[in-house]
């Protein structure tokens, strides 16, 4: 029967990372921007197995997604950095041969990069959240490995912590083909995007809220205004809302139960939460919320960047259209 | 009868601007959002425009005392109908979509000028909005209200002022200033006591260098960083008397103190109403531009659902001007037009920033980068719905008028 409850061993993973991304990456944001990732910092992830959760005895979708939730809710480029193969992970998992050595390679902790090629676009990415690595190309139903690659810096909207490029690709040193595997590669993909947006969605929520309740005009918290009361607690239905479809998301994809459609509504759930609740957390601020003394205005840049990611809204629409098209959802 | 079209005459005054914006404004804008810097005050840029246009912006506040109301009488129309009002929005939206940050750089009394025009003695006006016509160099004014604890609820500053012999002494803090650091002088609101709300404020013009006024720091921002954000100390500066705007007579006589900062014909909130939509078109241009160069000619779902985004993006942006465009024909033909001027500022901020939004989607990863210069506009065009009074704010006011909601202290400017 359906329940929310986390196990034990969840809620130690969890609080595991919410207690790292607290110490070791909110603090250090603005260096972060600036500079990259501390050594030190990818040091301690790794020692505390963040790495393992997805390899052969790892702990499943839901851990990693309540991961990714709390490593964004620290610093979300930082996460990116941290995470090697991140989403390009899934790649490998779901589509290179059982034996290939591609799979602990992605395991490693070496930096990856996921790219998905929409139709009739050849060999240069716009912009991936990098500056060094492999790049894994999704095209179809195939995974393109790229270990050549021409990186060119780019300034970003956000992420800058990360690394930041246009890339230019060279041949593939390999090339998996599965269809279904591409599906579910970029369906877990789309979840682990949308659980780094209800990390950032939730921070943004969370430091919005405070500062409303201390904030006074007309006598009043701003919080205590209405019209302004409202708008904050659509923002924490709205982060709740993203979140359980990112928990649904992980569930079917552990139990392969219609993971693409599901994981592409996580994905454009999470998205369209997100800007709505960084957009209203910068406004919730002010004048004090366009400043950079607040970290309001960097949740604001990274929602949206990461919500252009491999075709954004957009793509995820055309698919959750395409599947309705095809009648899959019709009622027997 | 409803006409939309622009006085040809005009044209050439918007043609000059788009020379300036396309040769300068653009280009400078893009530096200082790469440099995080706004331009320095000896920037050959303000030099060159202040030979094109001496004085700046002091037209504008001078108007600002033609279009004032007497509270004491019961109407009180202005002259005859003028078009500077709508020029004034035409101009705004096409400086703001080259660079907005740069606009509000702009040499000349900028926003300190209207309390000066609308409140000042005839000898102040001289004084302090006659510097610009007679300057060789660029000068700028600015205004001080808003300080870190007192934004929308302006009646809750705390700088205060106390009148010792014939000077007054100041002392706080303002934050969010244009162009404050800049400022040969600034209309800075103290109040002789705090218990007394807006009864109590003043208006001071505080200038450059009078000891204890102090630029304490520039600020960094998401966006506009051309635009020079200062925060401003006062500590126990002393002020003559003779720069007290209108002088002590003014506050006295009326029973809620002063309402120099309220209009009955409202241009401000139209006019930067207007900058949001001349962010929101150029980002609507150059995503436009990218769509046709990548997707023309092309069918299929993900062309039709990018030419979508562009449509309803190019619609939200033209009913905008309307808005706008209304709220400054009623300000030039002296119709009190409050809730018009609130309804535009309400209005297109909000969906200047859902367009910039839609048009990169329609850019996708590379509208990410910088290069492609879109992400700029997503950054500057949230601050829109937040200056000049807040998109909240403004739904305060235009509640107030059509509903009867209640007013509990909200300012009325």
């Amino acid at each position: 029967m359906f329940a929310f409850e986390l196990s034990k061993e969840e809620e130690m993973i969890r609080e595991s990372a919410r207690s790292f991304a607290r110490r070791r990456l909110l603090p250090n944001f603005r260096q972060a921007e600036e500079k990259g990732i501390d050594p030190s910092v990818l040091k301690e992830y790794r020692e505390l197995g963040f790495l393992e959760l997805e390899g052969p005895d790892g702990s499943g979708p839901l851990a990693k997604a309540l991961v990714l939730e709390e490593l964004a809710a620290g610093d979300a480029a930082v996460a990116l950095a941290l995470d090697g193969w991140g989403p390009a992970l899934y790649a490998a998992l779901e589509m290179a041969s059982e034996g290939s050595s591609w799979r602990s390679r992605a395991l490693s902790g070496e930096r990856g990069s996921l790219w998905v090629a929409l139709a009739r676009e050849e060999g240069i990415a716009p912009w991936v959240p990098a500056k060094d690595g492999v790049v894994v190309v999704l095209d179809g139903p195939k995974a393109k490995v790229h270990t050549k690659v021409q990186w060119k810096p780019a300034r970003p909207l956000a992420l800058e912590a990360a690394g930041s490029s246009e890339i230019v690709l060279d041949g593939a040193e390999e090339i998996w083909e599965s269809e279904a595997g591409a599906r579910r590669a970029l369906a877990r993909a789309r979840t682990y995007a949308a659980a780094l947006l209800v990390g950032i969605a939730r921070a943004a929520y969370e430091h919005a809220a405070r500062y409303a309740q201390e904030r006074v005009t007309f006598g009043r918290p701003i919080a205590h205004h209405q019209a302004l009361a409202f708008i904050l607690v659509d923002m924490a239905t709205g982060v709740d809302a993203a979140r359980l479809a990112v928990w649904r998301s992980a569930w079917a994809i552990e139990r392969r139960i219609e993971e693409e459609r599901i994981a592409a509504e996580a994905f454009a759930e999470a998205a369209d939460q997100a800007l709505a609740v960084t957009t209203n957390a910068v406004q919730a601020l002010g004048g004090h919320g366009f400043m950079r003394d607040h970290p309001v205005e960097k949740w604001y840049r990274e929602a949206r960047a990461l919500t252009l990611m491999w075709g954004g809204r957009d793509i995820v629409a055309e698919d959750l259209g395409r599947i309705i098209e095809q009648g899959a959802l019709k009622k027997d | 009868m409803i006409d939309l079209e622009v006085d040809a005459g005009f044209q050439s005054l918007l043609e000059m601007i788009r020379w300036l914006g396309k040769e300068k404004m653009r280009p400078l804008g893009l530096e200082c959002d790469r440099k995080d810097e706004p331009l320095p005050a000896d920037h050959p840029f303000f030099q060159e425009l202040w030979e094109m246009m001496p004085g700046g912006t002091t037209e504008l506040a001078e108007d600002a005392g033609k279009r004032k109301t007497d509270p004491s009488k019961p109407s009180t129309m202005a002259s005859k109908p003028t078009t500077s009002g709508r020029r004034a929005v035409l101009m705004a939206e096409e400086a703001a979509y080259w660079d907005r940050g740069i606009a509000t750089s702009m040499p000349g009394p900028g926003l300190g000028g209207p309390p000066v025009g609308s409140m000042g003695t005839p000898d102040q006006k001289k004084r302090f909005l006659g510097m610009f016509k007679e300057s060789p160099k660029p000068l700028w004014a600015a205004f001080g209200m808003t300080e870190p604890g007192a934004g929308s609820d302006v009646a809750r500053i705390r700088t205060r002022c106390r009148k010792d012999g014939d000077s007054w002494v100041l002392s706080g803090e303002k934050c969010f200033c244009t162009n404050g650091g800049k400022a040969s002088w600034v209309t800075v609101f103290a109040t002789v006591d705090p218990a007394l709300g807006r009864a109590g404020h003043r208006a001071f013009v505080v200038e450059k260098g009078t000891p204890g006024f102090r630029l304490a720091r520039v600020e960094k921002k998401l966006g506009l960083r051309a635009s020079e954000t200062a925060a401003l100390v006062l500590e126990d500066v002393r002020v003559p008397a003779e720069n007290l705007l209108g002088g002590e007579a003014y506050y006295e006589g009326t029973k809620e103190g002063f309402k120099g900062a309220m209009r009955a014909f409202d241009l401000t909130r139209p006019l930067v109403a207007a900058t949001a939509l001349g962010i929101a078109r150029a980002a609507w241009d150059s995503a436009n531009d990218f769509f046709l160069e990548h997707h023309k000619g092309r069918a299929g779902r993900r062309v039709s659902r990018l030419s979508e985004k562009l449509g309803y993006a190019r619609r939200k942006i033209e009913v905008g001007r309307l808005l706008v465009w209304r709220a400054a024909w009623m300000a030039d033909n002296s119709v009190p037009n409050r809730v018009e001027a609130s309804m535009s500022k309400a209005y297109a901020p909000m969906i200047a920033q859902e367009a910039v939004s839609l048009c990169l989607e329609v850019l996708g990863e590379a509208g990410i980068r910088h290069d492609t210069f879109v992400e700029k506009l997503y950054r500057d065009v949230k601050a829109l719905d937040i200056v000049e009074g807040t998109g909240q704010i403004q739904r305060v006011v235009i509640a107030r008028s059509l509903l009867g909601f209640p007013s509990i202290g909200e300012q009325e400017s």
